[in-house]
């Protein structure tokens, strides 16, 4: 496997969830390795947190992910997730995703953020991208 | 049978290579310790960043503290930081659940499977101190801290790491501390709070192997990192005084000013012009160097008081813009000796410097923190004595006050260290107010003793008659003899 290219969050996203479509995984993969790759950084308790912190701000757009919050984060997302129509709780668990990475790139810039997806999402987004010419 | 040789790694912090005898020791296991907010992780940050690649990886673990979100907003306001060696060369590891846990050789197992994963040649700790709070606050306690401690050190060395734990420790506890008696290396540094100044300063305490340079240096926590002043360098330059031969002279641009001090200023001399304000200090102070330019002698200015374009105006800008002539300009009022000595021995040895002004004195005082202020007269002993010995020939400006009842040479009594000095007053004469000066001293030559009338208009200075048939001049108030 060639190195990663140096994506940028959006595309590394759109490539890592084309793999997932395929293999018809849900976005929720996308979640656990960003859970894994950034824990391992800030921690687990910062990992939850902010994810937390994410929910509540969405809360006017997707009240369900806030009800009865006593799991850890992504326990909660699955559980949320599979009470809700499939598409609508793949597009709210995108749009939360959004926010968590746009609140990271507010606190420690886009080229640390960028970094950090690329580990947690760079495996799935490659398996997307031809090996370039000889 | 060969010994071994250890390398020594470049940390990439000007000055701290010097202190730690050419970098820090590969495979050794050191404590940066010192009070919060003395610069330990931006320390930290700036060795690893300078140092990891992908043939050399490092792994930060972040323990309880500072919570490594704010550590990663922070630090890369630094330009070392560069994110894209996050992933490949530098790997950020928490351990804080781990050791919430309380388990020592749980977060050991951590740390060596992290580092079995990622195999790298730099380890950092940050904050160690957290790890000895837990082990106060557990069953493990002190004996239980000696075996992580030494446990660690042992792994680190044995996957051939270097190792750097950071903690904040006050002195008292550190002497205890078993992080002490394991480490290789230890840094220590510290703040310092003088009225409204701060102060860093850094010593290594430690260094098995090799010699460091022993004693207290300061540092600066500036917008490209830390950067460290050792005395070293100067030493280093001390080693190999520039010696003159008796009979080389510098002129001072006006030849009648020249004879004066007997055929110019003797090479290597530190000359002291002291007169009050408006006397015509810095004009002479510019002439000097303008001399130097004309012959091939790049000069130095260090304006402690005026910027430049309060300076000679146009005369000392057309020699910085030829590059005659360097300016050290700060308006900064904390700095330390070694930081001005610094800055003076690197654009000393880059411009091949003769000649240097120290504009003014009391501006030098003034630049210094407070506390460095107590013990100026030492200060500037030093400065004095390492610049004359890098072989410049220094010329020292010093407002006096006009005071007419005694006669005055310095506000520091200082004077004693000037090889020669030259002397600028005011006097009242015929209701005209008139510049006299005189030369006082010129260790180990003639020189005139007599008072002369100046005047300064726009080419410099222009030496007058001699004041011969006045008697009562240095009151002020000359009279006819």
């Amino acid at each position: 496997m060639t190195a990663p290219p140096p994506f940028q969050r959006h595309q590394l996203r759109a490539h890592a969830m084309r793999t997932l479509n395929r293999r018809q995984q849900s976005s929720l993969v996308l979640w656990q390795s960003l859970a894994l790759a950034l824990g391992k950084i800030i921690g687990d308790q910062g990992f939850e947190s902010l994810f937390f912190r994410c929910v509540y701000q969405s809360e006017a757009t997707f009240p369900w992910l806030v009800s009865k919050v006593d799991a850890k984060a992504i326990d909660h997302l699955t559980a949320c997730m599979a009470k809700r129509d499939p598409a609508q709780a793949e597009q709210a668990s995108l749009e939360l995703l959004n926010l968590f990475t746009d609140t990271l790139i507010l606190l420690i810039g886009e080229l640390v953020t960028n970094r950090i997806l690329l580990a947690a999402w760079g495996k799935l987004a490659v398996d997307e991208v031809p090996e370039p010419p000889q | 049978m060969n010994k071994v040789d250890i390398h020594l790694l470049a940390t990439g912090i000007p000055g701290f290579d010097e202190l730690l005898g050419g970098g820090v020791p590969e495979f050794s296991f050191n404590l940066l310790a010192g009070t919060p907010g003395s610069g330990k992780t931006t320390m930290a940050h700036q060795i690893m960043f300078s140092l990891a690649s992908p043939t050399r990886r490092a792994i930060f673990f972040t323990v309880l503290g500072e919570p490594p979100l704010k550590m990663l907003r922070y630090q890369q306001q630094f330009p070392f930081f560069d994110a894209d060696k996050i992933g490949e060369s530098i790997k950020f590891v928490n351990l804080a659940a781990d050791l919430l846990d309380g388990d020592f050789d749980g977060v050991l197992t951590r740390i060596q499977e992290e580092v079995r994963d990622f195999r790298p040649s730099l380890v950092f700790v940050d904050s160690f101190r957290s790890v000895v709070q837990s082990a106060r606050a557990n069953d493990a306690g002190p004996a239980g801290l000696q075996h992580f401690v030494q446990q660690l050190g042992v792994q680190m060395t044995s996957w051939l790491a270097t190792t750097f734990l950071i903690g904040e420790y006050l002195a008292p506890e550190a002497e205890s501390s078993p992080v002490f008696t394991v480490a290789d290396g230890i840094i220590w540094l510290s703040q310092l709070v003088h009225r409204d100044a701060l102060v860093r300063k850094i010593q290594v305490v430690k260094l098995r192997g090799h010699a460091q340079s022993l004693g207290v240096h300061s540092f600066r926590i500036n917008d490209k990192g830390i950067q460290i002043f050792p005395r070293a360098v100067v030493k280093a330059a001390l080693d190999a005084p520039v010696r003159f031969k008796p009979s080389e002279r510098m002129s001072l641009g006006t030849p009648e000013l020249d004879a004066m001090l007997g055929g110019g200023l003797p090479a290597g001399y530190s000359l002291l012009v002291v007169g009050p304000s408006g006397s015509g200090k810095t004009v002479l102070s510019t002439q000097f160097l303008e001399a130097g330019a004309r012959i091939g002698e790049p000069g130095i200015i260090a304006a402690f008081e005026k910027s430049p374009n309060q300076l000679q105006s146009h005369r000392l800008d057309a020699l910085v813009e030829a590059g005659s002539v360097g300016v050290i300009n700060t308006r900064t009022l904390d700095l330390s000796l070694d930081e001005v000595l610094h800055d003076l021995t690197s654009m000393i040895v880059r411009m091949k410097a003769k000649r240097v002004v120290i504009d003014s004195l009391s501006g030098f005082e003034m630049a210094l923190a407070s506390v460095f202020r107590e013990d100026f007269r030492e200060s500037l002993y030093r400065l004095v004595a390492s610049l004359t010995h890098l072989g410049v020939t220094v010329l020292m400006t010093a407002e006096t006050e006009d005071r007419y009842t005694d006669l005055r040479f310095s506000s520091y009594g200082n004077a004693f260290l000037a090889d020669a000095i030259l002397m600028q007053r005011y006097i009242e004469l015929n209701g005209r107010l008139r510049r006299i000066l005189s030369v006082v001293k010129v260790r180990g030559s003639a020189h005139s003793d007599q008072l002369h009338f100046f005047d300064i208009n726009d080419d410099g200075i222009h030496v007058r008659d001699t004041l011969e048939n006045y008697e009562g001049i240095l009151t002020g108030h000359p009279r006819r003899g």
